[in-house]
């Protein structure tokens, strides 16, 4: 075939490859990516038709009707395509595909996140959909899982030079002990560790009530909040 | 009244003394006695006691026999943790894949878990309240005691990777669900309410709530409803239900609650046959203050005072560790309330004075409450088929020479459509005003069985007039026999075939009489069949009832009948399941054959028992049924049998449903189905043609069915050409919102002002929901009437426009629809409607020539849609959909299917009349005429 062909077999192969992970055909989308990777594809193109999928979903959630299941499938598929294809075909270790991408991802620098459900609740679900989203927009995320206390986010963030702490909660009994996030990093001296609440309990709160930089309304708006925000 | 009273009140939508307060107490009840959440969910005593203790400190008309929402799933075998102040959960899960099913049992609500303990608090509160105040239990959703016994991450792949598999869980957990519902009802529960979380919007999408959750709650209520009538059934779900409305009313609760994420007014406006219970922002009830929470439900009995439908409560439990003082903010409100002029008002008539006439009724009911309203005030139930939005115009009333407000687009396009009758108004559209008089006709009363009212039916020209036409003779007869008569049985059958000469019966029959005979009473009636001169039936009631159903597209809709006088008893509609399943390959599939035609048939049961229920008419006396529906649909439904030569009629009994199927009938009702071979265009579209009243003269007559097939007819008595165009399919796709057939909020109309700013009309005035298929006439005839398109469709961008980009016009943003979802129109949908337009009209123009007609000839046109579609006469003409003759006479007849059906039930003339039809009726083939492919070309534009 001459190169010229073989180009644009791949770039319709990259389209298939977003959509197929934005219609959270898991099965389909690591079959394509992994014909991709035998036709010599560089990995940084995946990791963008990855994005674009992903993107296409997001223009579909709004804040009162978040496509939850869409989200998870489709962050099934992308996290297949990683996992199963990229890093056993290639023998990429995390290190280096979160390198691919910050390369991908315009060179923004890679922010660090550290994320959990509060102590007294577990509820996970929304939480890991905010992580899995930020593993795919560069940010590095430490995942505490559930029923995380507050000095644990905080030691966390402190010992991993974190940029932010994303706490969660779905139980409104639990809100009270988020309050104490921010007031003991200051006491510590690291102040400006952004903290960033989702979940809807702390929806029905505010910012000011729990001593948060942000409330999250969506995964979206807190991925947006995280990778938009200038480095401090 | 004792809260007992009045909650019951409310369940049937009758007043109360004062508005009905139920704030969700669970275990906030153990925090307001300084008891620990632990020990709480562990005894039933203890539930008992801190209930009734909340109760009198708060004043709620309800106690909640309940602990949490593991309770299934620990006796199942989940292992609990139990914090000291809060909520038991989960922490290890039972299933893994659905073989695990196999490993656990169905538990017994006596002896496995905490199941006893929760009887044990229902059979305290019971004793302690006398009856006084209703207690409430629990019974989880089916599908959120699945999240619990399995992972709720993996249960959504389950879901999406291995549907079938999943059913095995869900019919699992319903087991589950059921035994311990009715076992709480025996011990003596007055309502069940089922938490539902996982079912909430905002975890599961509309589709898969509506396959797998909603017939598992239905048979939930339908369990604990026929193991005590009296109880009331009540579903908690959280979450935006206005995404997906059906929720208020598919599930078929007494009482819905809805949090604070959704409008209340949304909720009482999207629901018809159920309590609305709610709703105020949990964490308010933590972080805010007595006075915000008073005001909050001020402003929730304030919205809700034209409805009875209304429960105040919180929407979703009252968190832990609540301030007593917060709750008890909800009962001031309640007292502040009964002292509001307004409440005065509406409790003591110092209203606005409406007369409902025959009856010479009075009532007083505050401004602004619709004329429907009013007339249900005064115990006259007008008859309502469209969720109150206008467009069935069922509800029509007369009214003379009274000041009111001007009839909006809506109810004018309607009345006119219906003829235009001076002081002809909408009842659920028009509002009243001071001393006013209203005629409610005989044709738009709902009469309870056995009240109608004969003189009324003076009051003729509306629809029942129409089916009328060709007299009364149902073919089912009830006539009563002397028991006292009776000779010994061994000569009962010809005894009584010589009272009823020229008749037969059946052994079945004959058992029934006998076992009748045993019991006390004089008298039976015999039930025939006089067509085929059959004794059907013997029955205790001379009571015999009929119904019409037809089956479009997207809406099973049904008409009841008495089939000694008639009237026309009630009328419902639900959601054709086909519309939200996807039943793939039909006919090649026999497991999905039998699965669609038991959710035909649940449908049709469904809208009879409903009837059942509420208006003490009992199904086993429906003898006789006329379904319509389209080609494909009729041999699908597995009850299609050879029809006698020269007919389309196929009849067939209640006994011979196909496998799996009971119809909510008696067992010898005669099932009619207009059916025939592939030239035949179907029963819907025939039942139209009957329905529209049309080619029964000389001149050349046009029917269009909008909707269906999309067929056009034309012809007059001797002949008739009709072929299908792809009208009806480009209609059908172009509904807009797919959620929803139909109701409140689709868009009707819009108006564009020079300024290019937009108004938009929707059904019962409420937010935009979506758009329908025939709200594009009018959209189109709009568009280009302002130069937004040109003659081809295309778009015209000018600065003005602001609308309008690229390719796409927002009839709505989303801030202003009520599913915040953008509602447009795009390029693409103006193409295929003009393509729709063009086919219509250019097979009204092949036909006119096939028949040698000329416009001269042309008697009526008349445009008919399925159930609540409503098109502009005027906006059709306009865009050339149909065409502008000035010698014709136009109308637009709704549901003329439903008419037809109807017609065909109450009459053997009118079944004749389809048999006359049928056999003058030629389809016409264009799918390889050159002329039509060209004249369709042709027709696009709009000229
Ligand atoms: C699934 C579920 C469970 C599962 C949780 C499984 C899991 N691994 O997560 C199980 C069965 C274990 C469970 C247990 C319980 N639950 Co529960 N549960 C739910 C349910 C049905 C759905 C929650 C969910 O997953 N939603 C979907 C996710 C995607 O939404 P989300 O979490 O809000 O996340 C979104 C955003 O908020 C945002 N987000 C979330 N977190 C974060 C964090 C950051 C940093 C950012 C930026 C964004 C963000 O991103 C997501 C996507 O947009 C809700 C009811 C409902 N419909 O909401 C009840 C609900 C939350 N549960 C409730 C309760 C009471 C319980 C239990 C106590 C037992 C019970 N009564 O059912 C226990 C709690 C035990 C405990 N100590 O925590 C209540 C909470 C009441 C309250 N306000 O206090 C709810 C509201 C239901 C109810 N009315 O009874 N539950
Ligand atoms: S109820 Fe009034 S028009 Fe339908």
């Amino acid at each position: 075939m001459p190169s010229k062909e073989i180009e644009s077999a791949k770039s319709d192969q990259l389209t298939d490859l977003a959509s197929l992970v934005q219609h959270g055909e898991n099965i389909e989308a690591v079959a394509c990516a992994e014909k991709l990777l035998d036709n010599s594809c560089p990995v940084e193109d995946i990791i963008s038709a990855l994005s674009e999928g992903l993107a296409i979903l997001r223009n579909k959630c709004t804040v009162e009707n978040f496509q939850l299941l869409d989200v998870l499938l489709a962050s099934r598929a992308m996290v297949e395509v990683v996992d199963e294809c990229i890093s056993r075909k290639l023998q990429m270790d995390m290190d280096q595909i979160a390198d691919a991408f910050e390369r991908t991802n315009s060179g923004a620098p890679v922010k660090t996140l550290v994320i959990g459900t509060i102590q007294g609740d577990v509820h996970d679900l929304g939480k890991h959909i905010v992580a899995t989203l930020c593993r795919f927009n560069s940010v590095k995320v430490i995942n505490l899982g559930k029923d995380v206390p507050v000095d644990t986010f905080v030691n966390t963030a402190i010992r991993e030079n974190a940029d932010y702490i994303g706490v969660s909660s779905l139980m409104t009994v639990c809100l009270a002990k988020i309050k104490d996030i921010k007031p003991e990093l200051i006491r510590r001296g690291y102040g400006y560790i952004k903290v960033v609440g989702g979940g809807s309990a702390v929806q029905q709160s505010s910012m000011e009530s729990l001593n948060l930089d942000f409330v999250a309304h969506d995964a979206f708006d807190g991925l947006d909040y995280i990778c938009k925000r200038q480095n401090p | 009244m004792n809260s007992t009273e009045r909650i019951r009140s409310v369940v049937h939508f009758q007043r109360t003394d004062r508005p009905a307060l139920v704030p969700e107490i669970i275990a906030v009840a153990a925090t307001m006695a300084g008891e620990t959440v632990r020990d709480y969910v562990t005894s039933g005593q203890l539930i008992a006691q801190c209930q009734i203790n909340a109760r009198d400190t708060i004043g709620s008309d309800a106690l909640f026999a309940i602990s949490d929402l593991c309770v299934e799933a620990e006796a199942l075998g989940c292992d609990l943790a139990y914090p000291e102040m809060n909520y038991p959960y989960v922490v290890k899960t039972l299933i893994k894949k659905p073989e695990d099913l196999r490993k656990i049992k169905i538990p017994d609500p006596d002896r496995d878990g905490r199941m006893p303990e929760l009887l044990r608090a229902v059979r305290l509160l019971k004793d302690e309240t006398k009856g006084a105040t209703p207690v409430i239990a629990n019974a989880i959703g089916p599908i959120t005691l699945a999240s619990r016994i399995m992972d709720i991450e993996q249960m959504l792949y389950m879901i999406v990777d291995e549907p079938e598999k999943f059913g095995e869980v869900m019919e699992f957990c319903l087991s589950v669900v059921t035994k311990f519902a009715v076992a709480l009802v025996n011990a003596g529960a007055d309502g069940i309410i089922m938490f539902d979380p996982t079912a909430s919007p905002s975890v599961l999408p509309a589709k898969i709530f509506n396959r797998f959750e909603v017939e598992p709650i239905r048979s939930v209520f339908a369990a604990v409803k026929s193991a005590r009538q009296d109880i009331f059934t009540w579903y908690s779900v959280a979450g935006p239900v206005q995404t997906n409305l059906d929720i208020l009313t598919a599930v078929g609760a007494d009482i819905t609650t809805v949090d604070y994420l959704v409008p209340i007014e949304t909720a009482i406006q999207h629901s018809v046959y159920t309590v609305i219970n709610g709703n105020i922002k949990p964490n308010l009830f933590l972080e805010g203050s007595e006075c915000e929470i008073l005001e909050e439900s001020k402003a929730l009995l304030a919205a809700a005072r034209n409805t009875e439908r209304f429960i105040l409560g919180s929407g979703c439990e009252i968190p832990l560790n609540s301030n007593p003082e917060n709750i008890i903010a909800m009962r001031k409100a309640v007292e502040e309330e009964m002292e509001t002029f307004e409440y005065i008002n509406r409790c003591e008539g110092h209203g606005n004075e409406v007369t409902i006439l025959p009856h010479r009724k009075k009532v007083y009911v505050q401004a602004g409450t619709t004329v429907l309203d009013a007339a249900k005030t005064a115990g006259i139930t007008i008859t309502t088929y469209c969720n109150l939005t206008g467009s069935c115009g069922e509800c029509v009333v007369c009214v003379d020479n009274y000041e009111m407000d001007d009839p909006d687009k809506i109810e004018e396009i309607q009345l006119r459509n219906r003829g235009g009758y001076p002081g002809e108004r909408l009842a659920c559209q028009a509002r009243v005003s001071d001393g006013m008089e209203v005629y409610v006709p005989h044709s738009s009363r709902m009469y309870p069985a056995g009240q109608c009212d004969i003189s009324a039916a003076l009051y003729h020209r509306s629809i029942n007039d129409k089916i009328s036409r060709f007299g009364f003779s149902p073919g089912i007869l009830s006539k009563p026999l002397e028991l006292s008569e009776m000779p010994p049985p061994n000569s009962l059958k010809k005894w009584l075939l010589e009272k009823v000469e020229g008749y037969q019966t059946g052994t079945a029959a004959l058992d029934k009489l006998l076992s009748l005979s045993q019991e006390s009473g004089e008298r039976v009636f015999m039930v025939m069949d006089t067509s085929k001169k059959e004794i059907i039936d013997f029955s205790r009631s001379d009571k015999i009832y009929g119904v019409a159903i037809d089956i479009g597209a997207t809406t099973i809709s049904a008409y009841i009948h008495d089939l000694q006088t008639g009237d026309l008893k009630h009328a419902a509609s639900i959601q054709n399941p086909k519309v939200t399943e996807d039943f793939g390959e039909l006919a090649r599939d026999s497991k999905q054959l039998a699965l669609l035609q038991k959710r035909f048939f649940d449908g049709i049961n469904n809208l009879i028992l409903w009837f059942h229920n509420n208006h003490s008419m009992v199904s086993d006396q429906v003898y006789s049924l006329v379904i319509t529906t389209d080609r494909l649909t009729a041999p699908a439904l597995g009850i299609h049998r050879n029809s006698a030569p020269g007919s389309v009629w196929s009849t067939t009994t209640a006994q011979s449903m196909p496998r799996g199927v009971r119809l909510a009938a008696s067992s010898s009702c005669r099932i009619n189905t207009p059916h025939r071979n592939s030239s035949f265009p179907g029963g819907s579209a025939m039942a139209g043609v009957i329905g529209s009243g049309l080619f029964d003269g000389e001149m050349i007559d046009v029917f269009v069915n909008v909707g269906d097939r999309g067929e056009v007819f034309v012809g007059n008595r001797e002949r008739i050409l009709y072929v299908p165009t792809i009208g009806g399919t480009v209609f059908e796709s172009l509904r807009i919102s797919k959620d929803s057939v139909f109701q409140g909020g689709l868009i009707q109309n819009i108006a564009i002002s020079p300024d290019g700013s937009l108004t938009i009309e929707t059904l019962g005035g409420t937010a935009p929901f979506g758009m329908c298929g025939s709200s594009i006439v009018s959209v189109l005839a709009q568009l280009y009437s302002n130069g937004i398109i040109d003659r081809q469709g295309s778009f015209i961008y000018s600065k003005n426009q602001l609308q309008l980009s690229n390719g796409v016009f927002t009839l709505a943003p989303k801030q202003k629809t009520a599913m915040y979802r953008p509602i447009t129109v795009t390029s693409a949908d103006i193409e295929q409607a003009l393509r729709a337009k063009a086919a219509y009209r250019a097979a009204v123009s092949v036909l006119m020539d096939k028949l040698g007609a000329k416009p001269k000839d042309i008697g009526s046109i008349c445009v008919s849609g399925g159930f609540g579609i409503l098109i502009d006469m005027d906006a059709a003409r306009r865009i050339d959909m149909i065409p502008d003759y000035d010698t014709a006479k136009y109308s637009f007849v709704r549901a003329a299917s439903s008419v037809g059906g109807r017609m065909a039930l109450l009459s053997s003339a009118a079944r004749d009349e389809m048999d006359r039809v049928a056999a003058i009726l030629e389809k016409i083939d264009l799918a390889r005429d050159n002329g039509y492919a060209q004249l369709l070309q042709k027709l696009q534009p709009i000229p």
